[in-house]
């Protein structure tokens, strides 16, 4: 180990650099003997072999320049397979703060949960030696860095104290593994509120789980909003505590953003333990923007836990949703440009992280959708949801009954259409069929897992428009049943990046707070919920709610379990090398065996140095 | 082998000499031991039956009342029989200087051979034997051979020859004993040297030992500061730092190893005679036939 300018070099295998004094003699040996000589023909070494022999320019060696070539050579082929590496002297650290919703939650008098685990990172990066180093990760959508990796502990600190509160939930169970299988970390420190399961405390891996009193963890949530075709919000409230409380709903809806608020009538709730409480609220105004409301805890005695999900949003404004199109041909050729209601996007421009509602044409989803669906024209047999069946028989094409009350099928006369083409569906046993023809169910409409979906046996694109209103209308009804029956409000998590239509050209939040947004090509990266104006090509603003229901998040009452990984065994880049390293090793260990071979051969041949 | 209209010229004043009678093949210009009817009177013999009467000396028979035959001294040819030793030390690429002096050589005592239409039989050691060449227009082919056996052995690859054994081989191939010259650097060990000349000497031949030298050979100074010397005929090397004093202690044993040689082939009746290879060749040949005696 040599330490030269603070860098601490060290190798793998040490003793191999005794190779390199060994090649420079080598090398100087054959360079004297054999290599410096010129090489002459004689009839006969008859008398020549009587003479004194006394080796050739013993005195006038002087290393030429492939000398010094092949010495650097083997020096650096020497170094490379002894494993020599730039080692460090004090550990590489991640440090994992839980930045997610539930670390929002007030923390006794000190703060928020997350600034308590900020506090306790805090004192951690100071108690540990100051040649430790630190690489600082925030649990919100994907483990992301904070900061550079191998940063000093006053680096560190900074970091760790510029976390900011996500309105997301946590990642902890999805990436601690591989961070804690990561050679390239010492240790991994989290700091969490989290529930643990089989954690088992080591060096590898230390989990600072934030003490929670129970009697703090009463929290009254908002879990949902969705205005019903009357005009009425329904608003659904969740509550996480230990016994029924009261608690009061109020709200208000805005005409925008500098107009007046008109507030919402309160209500007072009774809200019970672990199941989720109901009410609407009815806008004074039918014409309002968009909404707030709130919910709030009566009892004097008990304070809510986490304020941050008390709120929920809904906007009012009419826009095209975006929808997802699984389809060989595209949206174009389907004649769903024609369609203003929707905005329609192919699979490979999606983000990962957005659940859009999606159209399969002429192909099934393999597993149950979470979000919206509409199977157009399923393959022969193909079941929804993956599998297949044996290909029915006889298919009638003509429509016998159908289910007229159904928002699908409103201002809909199926009697007066003929199918080129029909195939008899296998409807899952959460649809209803909504048409028959002689063959069996044509149509089938459905919800599971909070998602709608409809299956239609028959050919629905390309859209022709008053061309062929009956289908055109029976389209237009499904893509409002399916991608607009939740109004203009995004339910469930918060997107980490949501697209808009290329009309947009800017964007902006009015609620809580005014916030502008950057467009990124076509799309924005919303921090929190709220109420985000997007202000069109031709100036007119068009509003955007979002929220963040997260019921693992806000339950404070039922903490989620993070099931830990186990230990791995000690694996420090300070004591071991590589794979990468390795194979390097063992390339270089090659080269040498070449060169090596190459220089045995021209002294047993007696080859000249450049004849080679 | 060409040799230019000088060097022929110069050629066509020498003649082939010889110190002893042989038997001939043919009918020649050389004393012959055969008893027969040439111009010079040899001795009497008395008459046999069967004796030709053409040759009783009358006159003797008139005095002695005896009958006598006259019988002379038969001219017939000689054979020439070139030996050129073909081995690595004379034909390395870096040595071919003394293959070509040798060729040279051969060439221009052959001339002199067969411009007296005396047959000439070229042997090249480790090489091919040629046909034995008659009369003046055989030279051109005696010339492609040599030629042809230089490429040969020049450009082709390299072989190890037992020079006693190729000696042996060549010498039983001799029909009709006479002159014999072999050309070689006889940078051989002294009783292969012993051994090669005694097969030819057995076969009751007039010998004439050439010894053709290289330049490097007397005097081997390669690279200034030291060399790798390789045997051409082993491919061995050695590293030798050749100044001044190793070079004199070289000189010296080459000396005396040329000086044994010498006594040798004077103890066993062998004209010795010691040459170097240089350029012109035309006149390096010549400088060495005047040297043979054999030529005059």
């Amino acid at each position: 180990m040599i330490s030269i300018f603070g860098t601490t070099i060290t190798a793998a295998s040490p003793w191999l650099l005794l190779g390199i004094p060994c090649a420079l003699g080598f090398l100087v040996y054959i360079f004297r003997v054999r290599g410096t000589a010129q090489q002459a023909v004689v009839s006969s070494l008859l008398f020549l072999k009587e003479l004194p022999r006394r080796p050739v320019g013993r005195k006038t060696f002087v290393p030429p320049l492939q000398f010094w070539l092949e010495l650097a050579i083997l020096t650096l082929l020497l170094l490379a397979v002894s494993g020599l590496y730039l080692a460090r002297s004090g550990k590489h650290v991640a440090v994992v703060v839980d930045s997610s919703l539930s670390m929002g939650a007030l923390y006794g008098s000190g703060g928020t949960r997350l600034e308590q685990a900020k506090r306790i990172a805090t004192l951690d990066i100071q108690r540990a030696p100051s040649s430790t180093t630190y690489t600082v990760f925030s649990s919100t959508k994907d483990l992301t860095p904070l900061s550079q990796p191998h940063e000093s502990a006053t680096e560190a600190l900074t970091t760790v104290q510029g976390a900011q509160q996500s309105h997301r939930a946590d990642v902890l169970q999805q990436h601690l593994a591989s961070l804690v299988g990561d050679t390239q970390y010492d240790a991994v420190w989290v700091y969490t509120d989290r529930e643990l399961q089989n954690y088992q405390p080591s060096q590898r891996l230390v989990v600072n789980q934030l003490p929670i009193d129970p009697s703090t963890s009463t929290n009254a949530w908002i879990q949902g909003i969705h205005v019903e075709s009357s005009g009425t919000l329904t608003v659904k409230v969740g509550y996480g505590g230990a016994s029924p409380k009261d608690a009061v709903l109020d709200g208000e809806c805005f005409d925008g953003p500098s107009a007046s608020l008109a507030k919402l009538p309160a209500q007072t709730l009774r809200l019970a333990p672990h199941a989720a409480t109901t009410a609407p609220l009815t806008p004074s105004r039918t014409n309002w923007g968009y909404c707030r409301v709130h919910i709030k805890l009566q009892d004097s005695s008990l304070f809510d836990a986490l304020p941050l999900d008390n709120e929920g949003w809904i906007a009012n404004e009419p826009t095209e949703p975006s929808v997802n199109l699984v389809s060989s041909l595209s949206a174009e050729q389907l004649g769903l440009t024609k369609v203003k209601t929707i905005t329609v996007s192919t699979e490979t421009q999606k983000d990962s992280s957005q659940k859009l509602p999606t159209i399969y044409h002429r192909t099934v989803p393999q597993t149950v959708p979470t979000t919206s669906s509409l199977v157009v024209f399923p393959p022969v047999g193909a079941l929804p949801w993956g599998g297949t069946v044996e290909t029915q028989g006889a298919q009638g094409r003509e429509v016998t009954r159908w289910d007229a009350s159904h928002p699908v099928l409103q201002y809909v006369n199926p009697s007066l259409v003929t199918f080129p083409e029909v195939r008899p569906l296998e409807c899952p046993p959460s649809a209803t069929p909504i048409l028959f023809s002689t063959g069996g169910p044509i149509a089938c409409a459905g919800e599971e897992k909070g998602a709608r979906y409809l299956i239609t046996g028959f050919e629905l694109f390309p859209f022709e428009g008053s061309r062929n209103p009956t289908i055109s209308i029976f389209t237009l009804n499904a893509f409002k049943w399916l991608f607009q029956s939740s109004g203009t409000t995004t339910a469930g998590e918060l997107p980490t990046r949501l697209s808009l239509p290329e009309s947009i050209v800017e964007a902006g939040y009015i609620h809580p707070e005014n916030l502008k947004l950057t467009l990124e090509g076509s799309s924005i990266a919303p921090p929190a919920p709220g109420v985000i104006e997007l202000q069109d090509e031709d100036g007119t603003a068009r509003y955007l709610a979002l929220n963040s229901f997260e019921e693992q998040e806000s339950d404070l009452s039922r903490r989620s379990a993070l099931s830990l990984p186990a230990p791995a065994p000690r694996v420090s880049t300070t004591s071991s090398p590589t794979t990468s390293r390795s194979l390097l090793s063992v390339l270089s260990l090659v080269a040498l065996l070449v060169i090596g071979a190459d220089l045995t051969r021209r002294i047993l041949r007696r080859v000249r140095w450049g004849d080679a | 082998m060409a040799l230019d209209a000088r060097t022929l010229r110069l050629l066509d004043t020498f003649a082939l000499r010889t110190r002893r009678s042989f038997y001939g093949a043919r009918q020649g210009t050389h004393r012959s031991q055969r008893r027969g009817h040439g111009v010079e009177f040899a001795e009497y013999r008395s008459y046999e039956l069967g004796d030709n009467p053409r040759y009783i000396d009358w006159n003797l028979y008139a005095r002695s009342d005896k009958i006598y035959v006259k019988r002379y001294l038969e001219e017939e040819t000689v054979s020439v029989f070139m030996v050129i030793d073909g081995s690595r030390s004379l034909t390395h690429p870096a040595l071919q200087l003394k293959w070509h002096a040798a060729a040279n050589l051969t060439t221009c005592a052959s001339y002199i051979a067969l411009a007296s239409h005396d047959p000439v039989t070229v042997s090249v050691l480790g090489g091919h034997q040629s046909p034995q060449f008659w009369g003046p227009r055989s030279f051109a082919p005696l010339g492609a051979f040599l030629d042809s056996e230089g490429k040969h052995l020049i450009e082709g690859a390299p072989a190890k020859i037992d020079i006693v054994e190729a000696a042996r081989i060549a010498a039983t191939r001799v029909r009709f004993p006479g002159i014999c010259v072999v050309i070689s650097d006889f940078l051989y060990p002294l009783e292969e040297v012993v051994t090669m000349l005694s097969s030819f000497r057995s076969r009751n031949m007039e010998i004439h030992a050439v010894q053709m030298l290289g330049a490097q050979d007397i005097d081997p100074n390669p690279a200034s500061g030291g060399s790798t010397l390789v045997d051409s005929e082993t491919g061995e090397e050695i590293g030798l730092s050749l100044d001044p004093s190793a070079r004199e202690h070289y000189a010296r044993k080459l000396k005396e190893h040329t000086e044994a040689i010498r006594q040798h082939c004077l103890s066993a009746q062998i004209h010795f005679v010691p040459a170097v290879a240089r350029e012109p060749l035309a006149e390096n040949s010549i400088s060495i036939l005047s040297e043979m005696g054999l030529f005059v």
